[in-house]
C-alpha cells in the first residue's frame, strides 16, 4: 500500500489534487532538468550520479539543456551540475514547477513534480516504489534497486548500499526516454565493486610533487608498492594519509608524522616483529593488519596473537561470482580509484604497469592477478 | 498530607477557608487532575494525566521531578484561575525556575519553605530577591539568608493544630502508664519516621550511659517508629549491649486499631486486644496511630529527646511541647528554635560532620550531651518540670499554632491589593528567551567562559557555587573540550526556548469561531507533511463546516502555509500521538471534535508496506 493510500484511509477520505505554494524564483536558462539526491535515510542517496552526468552531458549539451541540482550543503555538491543550496522549499518548488524533468532519490522534489505534473523519475531503495511514489498526475517513472536479491532495509543502514547497484545507464536512458530525445546508452553493467562509488586518490611514493597538491586532502599512501621512507616523508607533509605497508618503516618517521597518519594497514610477513607492532601502537596510530596469505592466516595470528589480524583485503577473480559469466574479453572497466605514479595517474596498478595513463574513457579490463586484486573499485561494463 | 508541608496546608486553608474570605484553590502536587480528593475548596492535581506526555516527561529524571512539582501545568492553572496570591509550601528546589515564569511577581507571590542546612542552598539563596514574600520556618535560615544580605526573610512557622496534643489529667497519665505497666519507669521518648537523619545510634548511647549511671531510675526508651526501616535498631540494641526489654517501641492492630507498647519482638506480632493473630506492626507512614492515641503516648513520657542531623522543622518536637514535656533538641538548624531560652527545650551539643556530595553541615549529636540533659530532667523536682512544661506549650501555641500562623497570612493577603488580571499579558518576556546563537567570549579562562555562556545563552546568573558549575568545571579537568559544551548550552537553550514559547492546546484553538474543529497530525517527514494536503482537502470537503488545525513541526510550516483548507498551523509536541488528547475523554474537556492521527501506523509503527506487494480492491481516486 502507498503510503498516501493509508493516510488516505485512515482517515476516511480519497486522495484529492493538492494545491502546493511556490515562490517566484529568477530563471536562466530556459531548458534544465533538476536532480535532487537529498534523503533522509543515507542508504537512499545514489553516489553514481557522477556517471549518470558522464552519460548525458553530451547529448544535453546538444540539446541546449541544462542540469541543475539541489544539495543540502556545500560539501555535498553534484560536480557537474548548476547547483542550488538554501532555498526555500517554495523556491524550490517554483523550479521544479518549470523545469524539463526532476530526477530524485524518492524526496520531495518527486511529490512537487507530481503535483506539478512535470516529468520525474525516482530512485528507490529504503522503501519499494509502490510503498512511497507519489500518486498525483502521471508522469512519474520509479527505478527500484533490486536490493541484490535481499528485501528493503526500510532506512537501516546497509553496506553496500543497495541503491548504488541500480545501473548508472539504466537513469541515463530513462531521462532520454523521459525528455523524448532519441538516444541510448547502449551498456549493460556487468558488476559493481561496493567501493566504486567512494572515489579514492592512492599515491604510490615515487616521485614528488608540489606541497600544495592534495594539501589538506585524506590519501592512501602505498609505501607497499614502492618503498621509499624520503618520498613517504614527503607525501606525509601537509596531508591526512593511510599509510599501507609490506615491510617495517621508520618509527622515529611514524612518531614525527603521528597527526599525518590517520592508519597506518600493514600487509603483515616476516619482516614484522611483535616488538615492532608493539612500538607502533605506543605510538599511538591506529593499525590495520591483514594476511594476504589465506594458508599463513591462522599461524600469522597465532604468532601475532595480541593483535586482530584480519582476512586478505584484496580481490581475486573469482569474486565476481556469477557475474564471471556475463565476463568477456572486450569487457570493459571504469575505476573508482585514481593511481598517482611518477607523476602520472592511472586507473589501477595494473594500468600503471602497463604505462596505460587515465584518460577517463572505459579501458579493457587488463585480466590479471594484480588487475583483480581492486575488483572492489571497479565497475565493470559491457557493450551491447 | 502526611509530610509536614502536607499537614501545615491543611491547617492554613482549613483556617482560611473559615474565614469565608477567600476564595482558594489548592494545587496537588504529584496527583494527576482525577486523583485528587473531595476538598470544600477547589483542588487541581498539578501532574498532566495525558499518558503519553506522562511518559516523554519520564525520559527526563529531572523534569520527571520537577513535573511532581507541578512545573508543567503551573502556568496554565495560573493563566486560568488568575489568582490575586501564589502561595508556594515546598521545598525550596520546588520552585526552581519559577521567578522567571511570566505570571511570578505579576501576582502577589510568596513562597513558604524550610531550609534545613548551611552552606545554604544556591537556589534558595539565588531566587531570594525575585521572592518578595520569602518565609522560612526556622529562625537558622532566616539568620542564614541575612547574613548574606537577604533581609526580607521572615520567620513563620509551619502551623499545628494544637487542639489535639494536650496533658491528659494527673490520674488518666497514671492510668496508661499502669496499663503499659510503666508506672515505676522513667520514659524517655522519641517519635520520628526511622530516617538515617534521625539519630538513633547517639540516642541509644546516651540512653546507655545514663542507665548505667541511673539504674534505680528504671529508664525506658520508647521509639515511636517504623522498625523496618531506615535504622536497623535491634542489631544496634545489641551492639550497645542493652537490655531489649529496656527499648520500647508502639505495636498498631491494623484490624481494631488497638496500640499496645513493648519491647520489639518483630513484625506481625498477635493483637492482645482483638485477638487477631499477626495484625500488629510498629507504627509506619501507612498505617500509623490516631492523634488522640498519639496525644497518649507523648503522655506516657517523661521527657522527650529528638537529636537528629537538620530538619525543617520537625513538628513532633512541638507536639511533644504541646503535652507539656521538657524536649531535648539538637541545637542546630530548625532545633535551635526549639531549645532556645523561654522555649521549654534543652539543647543537645552536637559535632559537626559534612554530608557526602551536597557538603552540607550536618550534626552527629552527642551522647554525652544526651546523657547530662536527660539526668538533669531525671533531677528536676516536680515544679521546676511543671514550670518547663508549661512554657513549652506557651511557646508552640505562642508560636506554631494555626490561630497564630493562619492570623499572620489572613493579615497579609488583606493588606495586599487585588490583581487586576486586565492588565496582565503572560506571554513570555522576550529577554527570557535563552539565545541560542550568542558567540562567547573565547579569551576568558575556562570558569569565566563557563559563566559567560550560562548568563547569555541559558540566562542564568549563577556562581561558582553553582552545581551545574561545578559539573562543567569537572568536566574541563576530564578533558571535555569548549565545544562540545557549547554546543551542549546550544541544544539547551533551543530546547527551553521551545518549552518557555510553547502554547498549550487550548491556547492554540480559536474560541471565539463557533465552528466545529479538526484536528490533523502530521509531525514528519516533509513528503508526508506535503501529501497530506491531498488528505486534507478532501477532509475539507467532507466536513465543510470543521476549522481544520493542521499540527506539524515548525520547520514544516512552509510547505502548507497557503493552504485553503487549512485554517490554523500548530506547532506539533509529543504528546500529540493519542487521539483523545484532542478529543477528550471521562472529564477531561474535548478541544476538538475529531482528530486524525494518520501518522501513527507509518512513522510509530511501520504497518502499511508490505514490501510494496499488496492491493487495494477499492479505488481512493
Amino acid at each position: 500500500m502507498n503510503v498516501l493510500e493509508k493516510y488516505s484511509v485512515n482517515c476516511g477520505v480519497k486522495i484529492s489534487d493538492p494545491m502546493v505554494a511556490s515562490a517566484y524564483f529568477p530563471l536562466k536558462d530556459p531548458k534544465y532538468i533538476i536532480i535532487d539526491n537529498r534523503n533522509k535515510y543515507p542508504s537512499n542517496v545514489y553516489e553514481l550520479f557522477f556517471d549518470v552526468l558522464t552519460y548525458i552531458q553530451g547529448v544535453f549539451e546538444e540539446e541546449g539543456i541544462k542540469v541543475y541540482s539541489f544539495n543540502a550543503d556545500e560539501k555535498n555538491i553534484l560536480a557537474g551540475t548548476q547547483p542550488f543550496i538554501n532555498l526555500t522549499k517554495k523556491q524550490e518548488a517554483y523550479l521544479i514547477q518549470h523545469s524539463q524533468l526532476v530526477v530524485g532519490c524518492d524526496n520531495l522534489s518527486l511529490y512537487y513534480a507530481s503535483a506539478f505534473n512535470v516529468p520525474s523519475i525516482g530512485l528507490y531503495s529504503a522503501y519499494p516504489a509502490a510503498c512511497t511514489q507519489p500518486l498525483w498526475g502521471n508522469n512519474h517513472t520509479s527505478i527500484q534497486s533490486d536490493w541484490l536479491g535481499n528485501l528493503p532495509a526500510y532506512g537501516m543502514e546497509e553496506n553496500p548500499k543497495a541503491i548504488n547497484f541500480i545501473a548508472p545507464e539504466k537513469i541515463a536512458n530513462t531521462i532520454f526516454e523521459k525528455l523524448n530525445i532519441g538516444r541510448r546508452i547502449n551498456l549493460e553493467t556487468v558488476y559493481m565493486g561496493d567501493h566504486y562509488p567512494t572515489k579514492v586518490v592512492e599515491v604510490i611514493p615515487d616521485f614528488v610533487a608540489p606541497q600544495e597538491f592534495l594539501k589538506g586532502n585524506a590519501i592512501n599512501l602505498r609505501a607497499d608498492y614502492h618503498f621509499n621512507e624520503e618520498r613517504v616523508v614527503h607525501w606525509l607533509q601537509d596531508r591526512m594519509v593511510n599509510l599501507l605497508v609490506d615491510q617495517p618503516i621508520s618509527l622515529n618517521l611514524l612518531k614525527y608524522f603521528k597527526k599525518n597518519i590517520a592508519q597506518l594497514t600493514v600487509n603483515i610477513n616476516d619482516s614484522f616483529t611483535e616488538e615492532y607492532l608493539k612500538q607502533v601502537a605506543s605510538i599511538g596510530i591506529h593499525l590495520e593488519i591483514f594476511c594476504e596469505k589465506e594458508e599463513e592466516l591462522a599461524d600469522v595470528r597465532f604468532k601475532f596473537f595480541d593483535f586482530s589480524v584480519e582476512q586478505n583485503i584484496f580481490k581475486s577473480k573469482k569474486d565476481l561470482g556469477d557475474d564471471l559469466n556475463k565476463f568477456n574479453k572486450n569487457t570493459l572497466f571504469l575505476s573508482g580509484k585514481i593511481l598517482l605514479s611518477e607523476g602520472e595517474k592511472y586507473s589501477c596498478l595494473e594500468a600503471k604497469k602497463q604505462k596505460n595513463v587515465l584518460t577517463g574513457e572505459p579501458e579493457i579490463v587488463y585480466d590479471t592477478k594484480d588487475f583483480w586484486k581492486e575488483l572492489d573499485h571497479y565497475r565493470l561494463f559491457n557493450t551491447l | 498530607m502526611f509530610t509536614g508541608f502536607g499537614k501545615h496546608k491543611k491547617n492554613l486553608l482549613k483556617y482560611l477557608h473559615k474565614t469565608g474570605k477567600y476564595e482558594l484553590v489548592e494545587l496537588s502536587n504529584a496527583k494527576h487532575p482525577d486523583e485528587v480528593p473531595n476538598l470544600p475548596w477547589k483542588a487541581l492535581g498539578t501532574l498532566p494525566s495525558n499518558r503519553k506526555q506522562l511518559s516523554e516527561i519520564a525520559k527526563d529524571a529531572n523534569r520527571q521531578r520537577n513535573a511532581g512539582y507541578g512545573h508543567e501545568l503551573i502556568n496554565q492553572i495560573i493563566k486560568e484561575e488568575k489568582p490575586d496570591i501564589y502561595l508556594g509550601i515546598e521545598d525550596i528546589w520546588a520552585f526552581s525556575g519559577f521567578t522567571s515564569r511570566p505570571w511570578w511577581n505579576k501576582i502577589h507571590c510568596m513562597v513558604h519553605t524550610t531550609l534545613d542546612s548551611v552552606p545554604l542552598l544556591p537556589e534558595s539563596i539565588q531566587a531570594a530577591p525575585k521572592i518578595k514574600h520569602y518565609f522560612v520556618w526556622a529562625s537558622f535560615a532566616q539568620r542564614e539568608l541575612e547574613r548574606v544580605g537577604h533581609t526580607h526573610i521572615k520567620t513563620v512557622r509551619g502551623s499545628l493544630e494544637t487542639k489535639n496534643f494536650f496533658k491528659l489529667e494527673d490520674k488518666d497519665r497514671e492510668m496508661l502508664r499502669e496499663k503499659f505497666k510503666l508506672t515505676k519507669d522513667f520514659v524517655i521518648g522519641f517519635v520520628f519516621r526511622n530516617q538515617l537523619r534521625k539519630s538513633v545510634p547517639n540516642l541509644l548511647e546516651g540512653f546507655k550511659k545514663f542507665k548505667t549511671l541511673h539504674p534505680e531510675s528504671n529508664p525506658k526508651l520508647l521509639l515511636h517508629t517504623h522498625w523496618g526501616e531506615g535504622w536497623d535498631i535491634p542489631t544496634l540494641i545489641k551492639e550497645k549491649d542493652l537490655k531489649n526489654e529496656d527499648i520500647l517501641t508502639t505495636y498498631l492492630c491494623s484490624h481494631c486499631h488497638e496500640y499496645i507498647i513493648s519491647p520489639h519482638s518483630g513484625q506481625g506480632v498477635d493483637c492482645p486486644a482483638c485477638y487477631t493473630k499477626g495484625v500488629m506492626h510498629t507504627t509506619n507512614i501507612k498505617a500509623g496511630v490516631s492523634e488522640e492515641q498519639l496525644n497518649e503516648i507523648y503522655n506516657l513520657m517523661d521527657v522527650y529527646c529528638h537529636p537528629f542531623t537538620s530538619g525543617g522543622q520537625e513538628i513532633p518536637i512541638q507536639e511533644a511541647k504541646l503535652t507539656e514535656l521538657v524536649t531535648l533538641v539538637t541545637n542546630y538548624s530548625c532545633g535551635e528554635d526549639s531549645c532556645a531560652p523561654n522555649s521549654g527545650g534543652l539543647p543537645l551539643e552536637w559535632a559537626e560532620y559534612r554530608e557526602p556530595g551536597t557538603q552540607f553541615i550536618k550534626a552527629s549529636t552527642s551522647a554525652a550531651s544526651i546523657f547530662e540533659q536527660l539526668t538533669k530532667v531525671y533531677n528536676m523536682d516536680f515544679a521546676q518540670k511543671e514550670a518547663m512544661g508549661k512554657e513549652a506549650r506557651d511557646f508552640v501555641i505562642n508560636n506554631y499554632s494555626i490561630e497564630v500562623v493562619g492570623k499572620f497570612f489572613e493579615e497579609l493577603f488583606d493588606q495586599l491589593p487585588l490583581i487586576d488580571w486586565s492588565d496582565i499579558d503572560l506571554t513570555p518576556r522576550a529577554a527570557e528567551a535563552r539565545d541560542p546563537s550568542y558567540a562567547p567570549d573565547e579569551s576568558l579562562d575556562d570558569s569565566g567562559w563557563l559563566l559567560d555562556i550560562y548568563k547569555n545563552i541559558l540566562k542564568m546568573d549563577i556562581d561558582e557555587t553553582d552545581n551545574g558549575y561545578k559539573y562543567w568545571m569537572n568536566e574541563f579537568v576530564q578533558g571535555k573540550k569548549r565545544p562540545e559544551i557549547l554546543n551542549y548550552f546550544i541544544h539547551t537553550a533551543k530546547k527551553e526556548n521551545g518549552e518557555l514559547f510553547k502554547k498549550t492546546l487550548k491556547e492554540e484553538i480559536d474560541e471565539s469561531r463557533p465552528n466545529k474543529r479538526i484536528a490533523y497530525v502530521m509531525p514528519e517527514h516533509e513528503e508526508d507533511v506535503l501529501m497530506s494536503l491531498s488528505v486534507v482537502r478532501s477532509l475539507r470537503q467532507l466536513y465543510p463546516k470543521y476549522d481544520i488545525y493542521f499540527f506539524t513541526l515548525k520547520k514544516h510550516f512552509q510547505l502548507i502555509d497557503e493552504s485553503e483548507d487549512i485554517y490554523k498551523l500548530c506547532e506539533y509536541s509529543n504528546e500529540m500521538d493519542d487521539c483523545l488528547y484532542f478529543e477528550g475523554k471521562a472529564n477531561e474537556e474535548g478541544l476538538f471534535d475529531m482528530a486524525f492521527l494518520p501518522w501513527l501506523e507509518t512513522k510509530r509503527a511501520l504497518n502499511y508496506t508490505r514490501h510494496g506487494n499488496d492491493k487495494l480492491q477499492f479505488s481512493l481516486k
